[in-house]
């Protein structure tokens, strides 16, 4: 047992910013994963302009960050994020609300 | 013996070397999504000619989550160092405390080192300790 006070949990704000934006890394990936592995189909498809593409991961990822925002930040726990932003997208998704 | 607190993630049952491990292999996970990311947006950029702001906000992201990810490892490591130098200190402390007044230092060896009466006995050696080199410089004058 390290007791190493950096991976203990705990919120705090660059934790919140850090989980944050791997959450809004994760968001992006569910958006672009299409454009690379079908690249021909999908890339005539109406997009939305990259400023909506932003603010909607900006505002999904949120309840990632607020969830995660008590994880170290180390990449194991930042996977998680991503994972919870790419999952929150999905579910828009699917529930067609994007 | 105060029931050692819960310190979260850092009480672990697996080996650090394990741990290090998947710690590398989300490292790699986290770069390919980052890069993967990146990629997607320059070649959206290329075709809408308007995304160039949003490669640009990406590659932005993924510096603040490297410089992120490395301050906190050189910080971890700083801990680690300072934490280590305090411990020899420490030890050789409670090694002279033991001489001078034996029954106490036994206390010492058994708590766990997250609890805070470890630190309060490890607190208490080192003023001792203070306490005897101030007496000794006194008596040699």
């Amino acid at each position: 047992m390290s007791g190493d006070p950096h991976l203990e949990l705990g919120e705090s704000m660059p934790r919140f910013l850090s989980h944050w934006l791997a959450a809004c890394f994760g968001h992006f990936l569910m958006v672009l994963l299409p454009l690379i592995t079908d690249w021909a189909d999908v890339r005539d498809a109406t997009w939305p302009s990259w400023w909506w593409l932003l603010l909607l991961a900006a505002s999904t990822s949120l309840i990632a960050a607020i969830i995660n925002a008590n994880l170290p930040v180390t990449p194991r726990e930042m996977i998680k994020s991503v994972a919870l932003g790419f999952a929150l997208n999905a579910t828009l998704v699917m529930l067609g609300l994007v | 013996m105060p029931i050692p607190t819960s310190t979260g993630l850092s009480q672990s049952r697996w080996p650090k070397r394990i741990g290090r491990l998947i710690d590398a292999v989300c490292l790699v996970a986290l770069v390919a999504v980052v890069v993967t990311v990146i990629y997607g947006f320059w070649l959206r950029a290329i075709w809408a000619h308007g995304y160039y702001l949003a490669v640009a906000v990406a590659i932005l992201g993924a510096f603040v989550i490297l410089i992120g990810l490395a301050q906190q490892a050189i910080a971890a490591r700083d801990v680690a160092t300072w934490r280590d130098m305090a411990e020899w200190q420490i030890r050789a402390a409670r090694a002279k405390a033991a001489e001078a007044n034996p029954s106490d230092a036994e206390l010492g060896e058994n708590l766990e080192p997250n609890s805070a009466a470890y630190y309060e006995i490890l607190v208490g050696t080192l003023v001792r300790q203070a306490e005897d080199e101030e007496k000794a410089a006194v008596r040699e004058r």
